[in-house]
């Protein structure tokens, strides 16, 4: 009963995606407390770091001496590992260099209004005192581009409060959201259209669904009676596989409860057994 | 439903015929690419048997003294314990997701429920290359087939290196197995290579009891595992994905 509800409010995000009108997810006024410019894009890293590196032999003549060594290697291993997701990151970065005046361009108040409207929300940019009462959301996006620039991911953490100056929140989460994977020729000329609309209203469509789905969620416990089971879904071009709790929601898409309590909305890949829905166009 | 133990006990004694089938250590044979030909012509029916899986453990590499390995042993305990209640069930369907790969390009295959003992098999007078140690050819009429296909995971669970006392990287997911195809009325291999797929945690490793981000990269190697197996069988002029690390 309570999957069938989250679906209903899940499917009420989804349609608020291709539709004007706003779409309430709860009775509750919702207010967007926007967070400062700018908005943050990197590249997805698909090459994930792997265990290597040469041999270690460290003297040990003692115990003081082993553990100082065990220390240092920790030290040593943490850095290299650092450092190689660096050199990783910066070169997957690349591929935003033609959307660079694009995305300096973004802000985040934009980006909430659209969703904001969507939602059914009201937006309270940085800095602006709050006077409503009902659900305040902090959150802190960040945007990734796909290396075949076929999607575009939001991981976004959120924070629910009641009050204004709540120093704990009563909810909080990591959504991750991906977009439809783009069939277009050229995706680079689909992004850049028309001054990159297409890209700044994925943007919000991405954050608009990843806001209602906390909304939703944080309003009962919809995944108690689901079984965990592992999931394949699109991202771009490339299959991924999360193992986590899982509700369709139609449009080939789901919502994803993950081992670690996070939250995702994906879409399925053709191969996620049974689960497949027809697409929406 | 066979018990913990009795799952140990059989997937002892395959591993222990496999390692048989393949030979001893004076004999060393190489992997085997997937002869396309032999499943092109008319290759009889074939049998697919998959070997018992192992239960889920941690598997320490490097650690080569025997303090050494105390020492990663006892710093993963706990990481064991958890990789030791992680359930196999999704690989259960894959003999029979082979068998239907198999059909899909047209050919005879039936899947074989039973467990079987290599070791009860006689060994071949003289053992060639690419060829089994033991003489196989009673299934023929046993199973009414004229070549059997095996699939054997040897590792499942979670992987760490080690370079003496000290680890040289997170722990991943892991599957090692691999994959035969035997004609049995002369004892070649027509496939044998090995099957590995190893996924790295997103994010922090060392999150006990549940160890969530490690548990999600088990699941990811236990599918890319799947999918190298069948990637063999889908495409016939594919090359079989052997390594996904």
């Amino acid at each position: 009963m309570n999957a069938r509800l989250y679906l209903i409010g899940l499917l009420l995000g989804t349609l608020a995606i291709t539709s004007p009108v706003a779409a309430a997810t709860t009775s509750e006024g919702i207010v967007l407390r926007v967070p400062a410019d700018p908005v943050p894009w990197r590249a997805v890293v698909t090459e994930s770091g792997t265990a290597s590196g040469a041999s270690v032999l460290y003297p040990a003549p003692s115990p003081e001496a082993f553990l100082a060594a065990l220390i240092t290697h920790g030290i040593f291993n943490e850095s290299s590992r650092r450092s190689r997701e660096h050199a990783l990151q910066a070169e997957a970065d690349k591929v935003l260099e033609p959307y660079a005046a694009i995305v300096a361009s973004m802000r985040q108040v934009n980006l909430a209004k659209e969703a904001g409207t969507r939602l059914g929300a009201s937006v309270a940019a940085t800095g602006q005192a709050i006077t409503t009462t009902g659900l305040i959301l902090d959150y802190a996006p960040t945007y990734f581009l796909t290396p075949d620039q076929r999607a575009v991911v939001l991981a976004v953490s959120v924070s629910v409060r009641r009050t204004p100056n709540a120093t704990e929140p009563t909810y909080a989460n990591v959504v991750r959201a991906v977009s439809q994977p783009l069939a277009a020729a050229d995706p680079q000329a689909w992004w850049l259209a028309d001054n990159g609309a297409h890209m700044h209203s994925e943007a919000a469509s991405l954050l608009q669904s990843a806001l209602a789905a906390v909304v939703t969620d944080m309003q009962g416990d919809p995944w108690r009676d689901i079984a965990e089971r592992t999931v394949r879904y699109r991202e771009g071009g490339n299959e991924r596989v999360e193992r986590a709790k899982f509700i369709p929601t139609g449009c080939n898409r789901a919502t994803l409860r993950t081992l670690r309590g996070e939250l995702m909305l994906v879409p399925l890949s053709t191969r996620t057994n049974g689960e497949q829905t027809s697409p929406c166009e | 439903m066979p018990t913990r133990l009795t799952h140990k006990l059989l997937f002892l004694l395959h591993a222990l015929g496999l390692a048989l089938l393949t030979g001893c250590a004076s004999f060393v044979q190489g992997p085997v690419a997937l002869d396309q030909q032999a499943l092109t012509t008319t290759p009889g029916k074939i049998g697919v048997v998959m070997a018992p899986l192992p239960v889920p453990s941690v598997a320490i590499e490097g650690a080569g003294c025997v303090l050494c390995y105390l020492f990663a042993k006892n710093a993963l305990s706990e990481l064991n314990e958890h990789a030791g209640s992680l359930p196999v069930d999704d690989l259960l369907s894959l003999k029979a997701e082979v068998v239907d790969a198999l059909r899909a390009r047209g050919l005879d295959a039936e899947p074989i429920d039973e467990v079987i003992d290599f070791t009860t098999f006689p060994d071949v007078e003289e053992r060639q290359p690419d060829h089994t140690s033991k003489d196989l050819r009673a299934l023929r009429s046993k199973y009414g087939i004229e070549r059997l296909l095996i699939i054997s995971v040897h590792r499942l669970g979670f992987h760490r290196l080690y370079s003496s006392y000290f680890p040289r990287g997170n722990p991943r997911g892991e599957l090692a197995g691999s994959g035969e195809m035997i004609e049995l009325s002369t004892g070649r291999f027509e496939w044998l290579e090995p099957v590995y797929a190893a996924r790295d945690v997103a994010g922090e490793w060392d999150e006990p009891p549940s160890f969530p981000g490690l548990t999600n990269a088990y699941y990811q190697a236990m599918e890319a595992g799947r999918d190298a197996f069948l990637n063999v069988f889908s495409a016939p002029n594919q090359a079989a994905p052997v390594s996904s690390r």
